[in-house]
């Protein structure tokens, strides 16, 4: 069985003089680990509510999410509910803020869906319960060799602290009335953009596919791609430099010239659905199939990869330290990796997101489930994908971030 | 004196959570929160503050979009009342006919009429779509509308939404004047009908709306979700920018995003203050206007009156499409560029989110009757109470009911936020009820003050007269008779809470969804359908309100006062 460890806790509930009274709690370790077998977390599990939070802006996923939800209180009696969330960063927010207020149990957040700087966030600050993922009885069909990205977060270990859910590898979609051969490079998306002015634009960072997309656009443009595995450090502002120079004279060609961007992925998918560009990109190889599947995309719309590779991670979910139902949230964590709930979530028509298991390690008729599952129109195969580049280091995103809101936000 | 304490009482509930909000926002401010790390006083959160891109940007949007839409949408008002209803009853036929397109507008909540505006003026929006019909278009114009830089988008929107407010509110005050002699008196001197009304009771009219309008105007400074969906981008409006900084999860931040939210009081001082020296300014420029003796309407003001009409009628065919907009997408299968109508009709938008519709409609619900339920209560106790003071104190206890309206809900409820944080408490159902009620109460007094002033004082008398207790009389004699009233108050209160999105996503601390945050949160792209669903559902339960509403009153009406 699981047992809760006790912190001392200190308790200012009185409203009068609160302001003078709140202290800075001592640093420490908050951290709490699972103690015990899966059959008593299991067991414990039963009649929680796991408030999942979850970037919200996709009715796909939210509507696979909803079909896990009922799943889990079918099977396994925990209740799910989604907190759609606009940006993940509010959720992180939320745990740093209970953190700094003494609200060590109970916490608003169960389980979170996360990657990237809010992962790296969290986990610096000790705010992530676990490790908890070798529990999980469905992580044995994970294969860190084959993907290693599974247990590497944009180069951060992730030890445990979270369990893969999806793979992404950026991949660029095209209205195939409209562009005849899609710019398969950075240097050959400017000319396309010159000669196709307002046709093309990238969501406005700090929403993470725009950061990609400086991410990808700095890959191949920077002098030495292998500098950005590496933190920032010195001289950043060398590597980054031609990145700079190039969106300076790619703007002037973007959607609105440049003076505004979509606010999130799915607002910029939308505008190729008006017409109003015609080239996007998403994180998910499977976004424009599943698209065309719901009536979102015209049935021209088809997919195209960087010659130069695309970068590729892998999304996760994560427990904070002060989850009012870690033993739920593992529950659920565990169901979204079985081949059941990953089969069904990289169905085209679903939501199309590929699976983080190997299919070496599941038995015949679990592989069949994925084997018989058919590629959408506007899907790369395997070999078109490539092998993934790996994110840079996550210290990249707030420089990247910084210096566009200082160049382009005013 | 024991009655005017506990009315003192109820007057300070509403000025000392404003106070508490204020003085959390002001301390943090200042660099001083030690549950934050900050233990003394510094300029540093300016500092970070003015270091912050886009900063003048993002205050000159905001600025620019109320103080263009608020002439606008009061002029626009004016106007339509002369012509609707300019003796205080709306006439028949056409007049009466536009009266209940603008009850409409007014009902309809923010949210879901920015989504409505936002695809009707997208160059592949409706307009286009529509125009597209008749002329070459196969490519959308490439325009920045909406979220273009000035904030003219989101100008537009709220003039649409203020000026049914501001219709209602001066329909209500002009019955206070004699409209019908002060115009015979107009009509007796040789004054031509719509001119008498512009000289003879505009004026007074003015000066009885002025807290409508000094609320209008601030919460066109703070509306965040009209904000979201219509106004610029990068950078958003200061109130926007004050609640992306406060989802920063660097912790930090906080202190910047509280002096933002003080400068957005600052703001908000300003513009009222801008507001106020253009009231003097434009009262001068008028006196000599309103006293030279002409009668009948010179070249000048025929043409105004024409160009509003026009703008008028623009505003009607805008917002009616506005409103249509959601529904409709709610039931398309799609609606592809250029098409000027989707391939109707198909039930599967509703079918696929209905299970996730439950919750939100649930939190939307039980917050809007708890908090109209609260708010009823609170507005009848304040009024029993109120015989018991002098006029003068009467009119500074309604100024205070209504300041959460006035004062910058942005940084009030940052304040309150910081002090929950500071408190270990994060937000949730009753934080964001209880906020609310700040809101819907100003507006369920100001509902019922005039009908509870304006009954027959006999009634009570004779009840008192027979020895029922002052309880008993209230319960027994008043309220029944009030009922058409009480309903219509809260059928307000219930639209007003319904509508909220700052309050909800401040206090909710996450956990409290409700059918404005879904449907703005869904906005950000994914499906215009899904989004329809959810626009479509919160406008349908706020009608419901009012036509329950209108349904009980009339029903009411009839044994009680014939």
């Amino acid at each position: 069985m699981m047992r809760r460890t006790c912190w001392p806790r200190r308790r200012f509930l009185t409203a009068a003089g609160a302001l003078a009274a709140l202290p800075v709690l001592a640093r420490g370790s908050w951290a709490r680990t699972p103690k015990g077998d899966w059959r008593g977390i299991r067991a414990m599990a039963r009649g929680q509510v796991v408030h999942f939070n979850g970037w919200g802006g996709d009715q796909r996923i939210n509507d696979y999410i909803a079909w896990a939800a009922a799943e889990i209180k079918a099977g396994a009696e925990v209740e799910v509910r989604h907190v759609k969330l606009a940006d993940t960063a509010e959720a992180v927010s939320r745990i740093i803020a209970e953190k700094a207020a003494g609200r060590v149990t109970g916490g608003s957040v169960d389980l979170i869906w996360i990657n990237g700087e809010n992962f790296a966030a969290l986990k610096s600050k000790d705010l992530l319960f676990g490790p908890f993922v070798e529990l999980l009885p469905n992580f044995r069909k994970v294969d860190p060799e084959e993907k290693p990205t599974t247990v590497l977060d944009f180069t951060v270990p992730t030890e445990g602290y979270e369990s893969p859910w999806g793979m992404a590898q950026l991949v660029f979609f095209y209205d195939s009335a409209r562009v005849k051969e899609p710019p398969r490079s950075m240097a050959a998306l400017k000319s396309w953009a010159e000669a196709n002015p307002g046709r093309f634009t990238y969501p406005a960072p700090p929403d993470f596919l725009g950061t990609t997309f400086l991410k990808q656009a700095l890959y191949e443009t920077t002098a030495d791609p292998t500098r950005l595995l590496h933190p920032t450090g010195q001289n950043a502002a060398m590597a980054t430099a031609p990145l700079w120079t190039y969106l300076d004279s790619l703007h002037p060609h973007l959607w609105r010239k440049g003076a505004a961007f979509p606010r999130s992925s799915s607002e910029m998918r939308q505008l190729v659905a008006d017409g109003e560009t015609d080239i996007y990109f998403a994180f998910n190889p499977g976004d424009a199939s599943s698209a065309i599947a719901q009536d979102l995309l015209p049935d021209t719309v088809r997919a195209f990869v960087p010659s130069a590779g695309s970068i590729g991670n892998t999304h996760f979910l994560a427990i904070p330290f002060n989850s009012s139902a870690p033993e739920g949230a593992m529950v659920f964590a565990d169901f979204l990796l079985s081949p059941e709930a990953q089969a069904r979530k990289e169905h085209a028509d679903v939501w199309g997101d590929p699976t983080v298991l190997s299919m070496a390690r599941l038995e015949p008729e679990e592989r069949k489930l994925f084997e018989d599952l058919p590629r959408g129109i506007a899907t790369p195969t395997p070999e078109e994908l490539g092998k993934p580049l790996p994110e840079p280091h996550s210290s990249w995103v707030p420089t990247l971030e910084q210096e566009w809101l200082n160049r382009y936000s005013a | 004196m024991r009655a005017r304490i506990a009315w003192l009482a109820l007057v300070a509930v509403p000025g000392v959570a404003i106070l508490a909000g204020l003085v959390f926002v002001l301390l943090p401010a200042f660099g001083y929160f030690p549950a934050l790390g900050g233990t003394s006083l510094s300029l540093q959160p300016w500092r970070d503050l003015l270091a912050y891109p886009g900063l003048g940007s993002a205050a000159r949007a905001t600025l620019i979009s109320a103080l263009v839409a608020m002439p606008i949408a009061l002029g626009l008002a004016l106007l339509a009342l002369a012509w609707i209803a300019p003796l205080g009853r709306a006439r028949t036929g056409l007049p009466l006919l536009a009266a209940k397109f603008l009850s409409w507008l007014l009902a309809t909540p923010h949210a879901a009429f920015a989504l409505g505006l936002a695809f009707l003026i997208a160059p592949s929006g409706w307009l286009v779509r529509i125009a597209a019909r008749v002329l070459p278009i196969e490519t959308p114009p490439d325009l920045l509308v909406p979220h273009d830089p000035y904030g003219l988008s989101l100008a537009a929107g709220l003039v649409l939404k203020e000026m049914p407010f501001l219709f209602f509110a001066a329909l209500t005050a002009l019955n206070q004047l004699d409209a019908p002699r002060m115009m015979a008196i107009g009509a007796s001197l040789g004054y031509q009908p719509g001119l008498a009304w512009f000289k003879l009771i505009a004026p007074r009219l003015y000066a009885l709306i002025r807290l409508p309008v000094y609320a209008a105007l601030a919460y066109s400074l703070s509306a965040v979700d009209m904000a979201l969906v219509l106004g610029p981008a990068a950078p958003p409006t200061l109130a926007l920018l004050a609640v992306d900084l406060t989802h920063d999860p660097d912790l930090a931040r906080r202190f910047p995003a509280a002096a933002l939210a003080l400068a957005h009081l600052a703001l908000t001082l300003m513009a009222l203050g801008i507001w106020r020296a253009c009231e003097l300014f434009v009262a001068r420029a008028l006196r000599t206007l309103l006293a030279d003796g002409v009668r009948s309407p010179t070249l000048i003001w025929r043409w105004s009156a024409q160009a509003g009409r026009a703008l008028a009628g623009l505003g009607i065919v805008f917002g009616a499409l506005a409103i249509l907009a959601l529904p409709l997408w709610s039931l398309a299968a799609t609606w592809r560029f250029p098409k000027a109508l989707p391939d109707c009709c198909a039930l599967a938008a509703w079918q696929r989110a209905l299970p996730d519709l439950w919750l939100p409609f649930r939190h939307s619900l039980s917050i809007a009757l708890f908090v109209t339920l609260l708010a009823l209560i609170g507005a009848i106790a304040w009024l029993q109470l109120e015989r018991f003071v002098t006029h003068r104190t009467r009119l500074k206890g309604r100024t205070i009911a209504a300041l959460p309206l006035i004062v910058s809900d942005v940084a009030f409820l940052m304040g309150v936020q910081i002090l929950l944080l500071g408190l270990g408490l994060v937000g949730g159902w009753l934080p964001t009820a209880l906020s609310h009620t700040l809101f819907v109460f100003p507006y369920v007094l100001l509902a019922l003050a005039d009908p509870w002033a304006r009954l027959d004082p006999r009634y009570e008398r004779s009840a008192l007269c027979l020895g029922a207790s002052p309880l008993r009389v209230l319960v027994s004699v008043r309220l029944p008779l009030l009922l058409p009233a009480l309903v219509f108050a809260a059928a307000l209160g219930c639209a007003v809470s319904l509508s909220l999105y700052l309050p909800t996503i401040l206090m909710g601390g996450g956990r409290i969804t409700t059918l404005a945050t879904e449907a703005i949160a869904l906005s950000s792209g994914g499906d215009r359908r899904i989004v329809g669903v959810y626009g479509t559902t919160l406008a349908l339960v706020i009608w419901a309100g009012f036509f329950a509403a209108y349904w009980i009153a009339r029903r009411a009406a009839r044994p009680a006062l014939t």
